[in-house]
């Protein structure tokens, strides 16, 4: 009994153990579930996030422009963008198919090699495609496909878009070749200069009218070719115009590199940056030596005929004043007044000699002269030669007088009269023009006139004041002759060579 | 302008190649009561005469034959010897060492040779 009973003792010793074990356990099992939940609880937020990523990633790939399709090793087609199906018309159903057996457009030739390559070298590879049915231009990148657990897990290949880019591309580089011919061709000098008016660019034009090549005009400023005289308000201009964007306008003298100055003309303007700041200057230069240079001329030919003028007017003012004393008649002095300033506007047309080459010669000035008494019978004779515009007049006035005295006293007075009028150059150092004037079957010369009037002061005095010529008048009873002989200096006129002895 | 012969007895030397503007010059002062001593065209001519004559006054033509009358200018100044300036140019063509000088502008009545004559009297 007793060991039944000691066993029973045990026995139930062992269940209660057995009990504060099994209650262990539950605490145990208790435990592991609270951590359990927690765990689960995490999971679940881990799910959320990873959740929300999946659908950040979907919308991201959804929205972005860029075609993008992930292959695995082979080829087979695992994801691709909304773009792809677009461009490449894939649908949902080619997923897990190759690529290459669908989308002709892209599987271009060496597709599998540049995957492989890919896959191989872990490289990215480029290229750019052009689509020629759709007219459009990607350019395809392959990159390696990395899992998180950096696994190689097939490619990724992005297409873009640059259809329009390349046009662009194509449309700056017709524009930049035009502007560069435009530039090259330009007959005016065209230069680009940053604000310090360093040369960045010039064209042939500007490199001649510099005389320059563009490598040294490449280390010189705009500056440096100006004048000194004519530098220092075109600075203070360039600077302005650097401050407030506004263009010039600059006339100066350019120092050439062989040390000559040539007279251009600048436009200026400024080229501004993106943001319209001042960040260029373009300049385009016009070479004006000639128009300067006729501009002295014409400045100087004017007031070479403001002298002139005035000095006629001062001629024909005495003539007026000389013509008053000699106390003729209104109508004779009328005539006489006419006949001398006549005689001046032909000597005058010694000055321009324009519309008759002849104009200007001592011939011209004789016969035009003697133009009233056509007819009659006159010889005109010598050698070509012209006379200077002061001598021309003096020479006129002379003729004028002889030949009005021979009209009313002399041999143009009868219809039967002579006159002729020769004259001669000669030869040697000191040379002399000798002009005679012999008239011949007038009515009989009673002597000289009685008192010497103005008339024989413009025959006698003019030449003989101005051009140290001796003027010797005869009265013969047969004709009035005169011989005029003066020293024959450039002063006088000079010699035409001889087209024809006459 | 009450007595006409203001420079009686005024010798005058002339530089003019233009013989008809000279005699409009010579009648004007010959009015005035003025003899004219010496006449020259030429630039040598003048030179000489404007070294060697007794001269009161002159009047010398800028631009005559053989050049510009600016060294006979100064042998007048040398000698102090009032002259005026005749000119057909504007102002600008007269050398600017000489620009000050009095000078006349062609054409010239007797009026302005006078004026002349009484500014060079009381200078």
């Amino acid at each position: 009994m007793k060991s039944a009973a000691e066993e029973y003792q045990s026995i139930n010793e062992e269940l209660q153990s057995t009990n504060e074990e099994l209650q262990t356990s539950k605490e145990e099992m208790q435990s592991i579930n609270e951590e359990l939940q927690t765990v689960n609880a995490e999971m679940m937020v881990k799910n959320d996030l990873l959740s929300n990523l999946n659908n950040d990633l979907q919308n991201l790939l959804d929205s972005t422009q860029i075609a993008t399709i992930f292959l695995d090793s082979s080829l087979r087609i695992k994801n691709f963008t909304p773009g792809m199906r677009d461009i490449f018309s894939l649908r949902e159903s080619d997923r897990g198919r190759p690529l290459t057996d669908i989308v002709s457009l892209i599987a271009y030739e060496d597709l599998s090699r540049d995957v492989s390559k890919v896959l191989k070298e872990l490289t990215l590879v480029e290229r750019e495609l052009t689509l020629h049915d759709r007219g459009s231009t990607f350019v395809m990148r392959i990159r390696p496909y990395r899992s998180v657990e950096q696994k190689i897990d097939g490619v990724v290949m992005t297409f873009v878009d640059v259809t329009a880019q390349r046009a662009a591309q194509a449309q700056r580089d017709v524009i930049e070749r035009r502007f560069t011919l435009i530039v090259n061709q330009a007959a005016v000098g065209v230069t680009e200069m940053d604000l310090s008016g360093r040369f960045l660019l010039t064209n042939l034009k500007f490199e001649k009218i510099a005389d320059q090549s563009s490598e040294n005009l490449k280390q010189l400023r705009w500056h440096e070719l100006i004048d000194p005289q004519d530098a220092g308000p075109l600075i203070e201009r360039f600077e302005q115009a650097c401050r407030d964007g506004k263009a010039f306008e600059a006339e100066y003298r350019m120092l050439r590199r062989d040390g000559a100055s040539v007279w251009v003309h600048d436009s200026l303007s400024v080229l501004g940056d993106w943001n319209g700041r001042p960040a260029r200057m373009i300049s385009v230069t016009l070479e004006i030596d000639q128009r300067k240079r006729a501009e002295d001329q014409t400045r100087l030919l004017m007031g070479e005929l403001d002298h002139r003028v005035k000095n006629i007017l001062a001629i024909v003012s005495s003539i007026v004043t000389q013509t008053v004393k000699s106390n003729l008649t209104p109508a004779m002095f009328k005539a006489t007044i006419e006949g001398r300033i006549s005689a001046i506007a032909r000597a005058h047309s010694l000055l321009t000699r324009h519309a008759d080459a002849n104009a200007g010669t001592l011939r011209y000035l004789i016969e035009t002269e003697l133009e009233p008494y056509k007819g009659r019978e006159i010889r005109v004779k010598g050698p070509d030669l012209v006379l200077t515009p002061k001598c021309g007049l003096a020479v006129a006035m002379a003729i004028h007088e002889l030949a009005s005295n021979a009209a009313k006293y002399g041999s143009l007075s009868v219809p039967h009269g002579r006159l002729s009028v020769i004259w001669a150059v000669t030869d040697g150092p000191d040379r002399r023009l000798r002009l005679r004037w012999t008239e011949t079957g007038g009515p009989p010369v009673p002597g000289p006139p009685s008192q010497r009037g103005f008339g024989t002061t413009l025959i006698e005095r003019s030449l003989g004041y101005e051009f140290e010529a001796k003027v010797t008048r005869k009265f013969a009873p047969t004709g009035v002759n005169c011989l005029i002989d003066l020293p024959f200096t450039p002063d006088v006129g000079q010699l035409l060579p001889s087209r024809r002895e006459s | 302008m009450n007595d006409p012969r203001i420079a009686q007895g005024l010798r005058v030397l002339l530089v003019e190649d233009e013989i008809l503007i000279l005699m409009d010059i010579e009648d004007t002062l010959r009015d005035l009561g003025a003899e004219v001593v010496g006449t020259a065209a030429r630039l040598d001519a003048a030179l000489r005469l404007a070294e060697e004559k007794v001269i009161d006054i002159a009047f010398l033509d800028v631009h005559i034959q053989g050049g510009d009358t600016y060294a006979v200018a100064d042998i007048l100044q040398r000698r102090g010897i009032p002259f005026v300036f005749c000119t057909g140019y504007s102002d600008w063509s007269i050398d600017a060492l000489y620009s000050g000088r009095p000078r006349v502008t062609k054409p010239y009545g007797p009026g302005e040779i006078e004026k002349q004559v009484r500014h060079l009297l009381n200078s």
